[in-house]
């Protein structure tokens, strides 16, 4: 069968295309070996190699956390790559490697969390952690790194390093407590590092799964592993699970889950329940830790899809937004407050506190986020988008419009995005000093 | 004489241009033999090829391995190259589809016209649907269904024009060309809801398993965007029975890297 030739013409002959023998008779396309090739012994090499450079403007004056230095005009750049190895053998068992590396130029900041151990140093400092930074040039990083088993295709084990999917949130996930390295906001679509375990899964044909995780990661002896499990089950054309997380010494945390569509919409959410116990949040009039009280916390994350069709082009506009709530979740301007502190080492206690277990656009109560995209923008091989950020507390907000340009059939894609920090000096959004910036890239991938 | 002529006149105007209407089946004829013909009440396994070109800029070839499953019609694709697509996949049961994503581990739940793989690719376009029950004829002013004879090559066709029944369908209009002999359906072209041309396609070439005809062969042209073709091809058919647990999430994240 010669495909391109056909391809081949820029105009289209139907005398030509109609004049053979258009029946193929059935022994010469049957075959029973088809899907052979996915059982058969293979190792393959992927990946992608990004390049990009970033202009930030730069306020001293708005660094909460007095790491960007003075300059007001910052450029950095970076060159990483995921390389992936997929090795499979005989039997459906495979292995997987992901390896993210990274080269910084100008070099960057890397913050670390010190744990002191000398009480007399403790007592002077007043404080059991600092925070130190290096400056690195590049790293290199074991993102996933598993073997794929399975038993008779009843039982599927994966055993090793990797990311796990727990939740249905676009952005927040408040179910998801096993991976550790959390979304980024300005590149949903990066690869992020797993954790190390096994997860085991039992599915029941399409309509019903059972996972089970028993989480490694940082663990020495036995009772630091930590056990989630998670079923999943679908109604109609709603899909839902309930999971729960346990560690010795902690109480469980449980989760819901749910995503279906209704109308045109596609809509998502998830509930996480767990004990104050796991949140370390500041009192907002002392700025100490506040105490535990064995309170039970949730935190939701609700969020609807739509797509739309402009100029012909079906789908051409995806729309998404999402809602967070946060119960242990600061309800005051929290940053404006320590910024706002009198007493020098309070201040800068507290600040070291709050940095220690700052989770990125999720330590306050109430958060919303919308993700839109309009494909074929001006050119058939371009995409527009706008992606929003609010802390509906501190009104602070990130936004970041883009133009990603991906010359058909090809491997390429050139990226232009500007980010924008908007909100009031000590406001989470502008804590880290930028005020905006404006990033070109390159991807290819192979 | 001059009644003769009054008669004769009033025969061509009036039965003459009914006789030749009659010639033609009527449109929801071809469609439920169209229907039938493609019924294939079968599990089957087969190699899909997808080549896209665009004028002067080459090609581009995802490949790819599709399972069907015909007593809840299910289906499981899962994209075998390029290789940064390989293991990217969808599977669809009833009103649920999950489109798989490698880079982030992730089965989304989702609306069937969402895009795989990075191609112009639908999920739904897998989906087995019945012209039938999301086509109806289109009309003329007179009322009377649009629908003539005429020749795809040296091939004699009925052409016609169908409408959509609600808006589950990627062309709210759509023209046929089935062979005046089988019905088999030759060339359709696909219209947007404002009558803007958007799509030709040709099947080139089609098999016959267990009676029922099957296209393995295609081209589609992109009418919005000149230039733009795919050519599609289904290879390696086995009708073997499928086992069970090709259909779940597992099976495609283990086929995955």
């Amino acid at each position: 069968m010669n495909t391109v030739p056909v391809l081949a013409e820029d105009t289209t002959d139907e005398d030509q295309l109609f004049s053979e023998d258009m029946i193929v008779s059935e022994d010469q396309i049957v075959d029973d070996t088809t899907g052979d090739e996915l059982k058969q012994k293979h190792i393959g090499f992927s990946g992608t190699i990004n390049s990009s450079t970033a202009y930030t403007r730069f306020d001293p004056v708005y660094d909460l956390t007095e790491l960007g230095g003075a300059e007001a005009d910052q450029i950095t750049s970076q060159t990483s790559a995921d390389i992936f190895v997929d090795i499979r053998l005989q039997n459906w068992i495979k292995g997987f490697l992901s390896l993210g590396v990274n080269y910084y130029p100008q070099g960057v900041d890397e913050l670390n969390t010190i744990t002191l151990t000398d009480p007399a140093l403790i007592a002077e400092l007043n404080t059991d952690t600092l925070l130190v930074t290096n400056k690195k040039y590049n790293d290199i990083l074991i993102k996933e790194f598993f073997i794929d088993a399975n038993w008779k295709n009843k039982v599927y084990f994966r055993t090793g390093k990797q990311l796990l999917k727990w939740g249905t949130g676009y952005f927040w996930n408040p179910t998801d407590l096993i991976n550790i390295d959390r979304k980024s906001f300005l590149d949903m679509a990066r690869v992020r590092e797993g954790v190390s375990g096994t997860k085991i899964t039992i599915p029941s044909g399409i309509k019903q799964n059972t996972y089970f995780f028993i989480d490694m990661n940082d663990t020495t002896k036995l009772s630091d592993i930590s056990l989630a499990g998670k079923y999943e089950f679908l109604v109609k054309n709603t899909e839902m699970s309930f999971s729960i997380w346990a560690k010795n010494g902690y109480h469980p945390v449980y989760g819901f889950d749910i995503s279906g569509n209704i109308f045109t919409l596609d809509y998502h959410g998830e509930i996480g329940l767990a004990n104050d116990e796991r949140y370390n949040a500041l009192n907002y009039d002392t700025l100490g830790i506040k105490p535990k009280t064995g309170e039970m916390i949730s935190q939701v994350s609700f969020g609807l899809s739509k797509s739309f069709d402009y100029g012909e082009v079906k789908d051409r506009i995806n729309v998404t937004g999402e809602f967070f709530y946060n119960q242990a979740g600061y309800d005051k301007d929290i940053i404006g407050r320590i910024a706002s502190e009198s007493n020098p080492e309070t201040k800068k206690t507290a600040q070291g506190l709050y940095l220690a277990n700052y989770q990125p656009y999720s330590n306050s109560k109430y958060y919303a986020a919308f993700f839109g995209a309009i494909n074929k923008f001006i050119v058939s091989d371009m995409t527009f988008s706008m992606n929003g950020l609010i802390n509906l507390v501190d009104n602070s907000a990130v936004l970041t419009t883009g133009i990603a340009y991906n010359p058909a059939l090809t491997d390429i894609v050139i990226n232009f995005n500007i980010n924008s920090y908007l909100g009031a000096q000590n406001t989470e959004a502008t804590m880290m000093g930028k005020r905006w910036d404006v990033n070109v890239g390159a991807q290819i991938s192979f | 004489m001059k009644k003769w002529l009054i008669t004769l006149v009033l025969i061509a105007a009036v039965i003459l241009p009914n006789m030749a209407w009659a010639a033609a089946p009527k449109v929801n004829t071809i469609l439920e033999a169209i229907d039938d013909m493609f019924d294939l009440k079968t599990d089957g396994t087969a190699k899909f090829t997808f080549t896209q070109q665009k004028a002067g800029e080459g090609v581009k070839k995802y490949e790819g391995i599709y399972y069907r499953r015909d007593k809840d019609d299910s289906f499981l694709m899962v994209f075998t190259l390029p290789e940064v697509e390989k293991g990217n996949g969808v599977l669809k049961q009833g009103e649920n589809m999950w489109l798989y994503k490698r880079n982030t581990r992730t089965f989304q739940h989702i609306a069937r016209d969402e895009s795989i793989a990075g191609t112009d690719a639908k999920a739904g376009d897998f989906e087995k649907k019945k012209l039938t029950e999301t086509y109806k004829p289109a009309l003329d002013a007179a009322g009377k269904e649009k629908i003539t004879a005429t020749k795809l090559g040296d091939i004699p066709v009925y052409q016609l024009e169908i409408t959509a029944k609600n808006d589950d369908v990627t062309y709210p209009k759509q023209i046929f060309w089935v062979r005046q002999d089988n019905f088999l359906l030759l060339k359709s072209q696909g219209y947007s809801l404002s009558g803007t041309l958007m799509n030709t396609s040709y099947n080139l070439k089609f098999t016959q398993i267990q009676g029922k005809y099957l296209v393995i062969k295609s081209m589609y042209i992109d009418e919005f965007e000149k230039g733009n073709k795919t050519l599609s091809d289904i290879s390696n058919i086995s009708i073997q029975k499928i086992n069970e647990h090709v259909f779940t999430k597992a099976y495609l994240e283990n086929l995955s890297k």
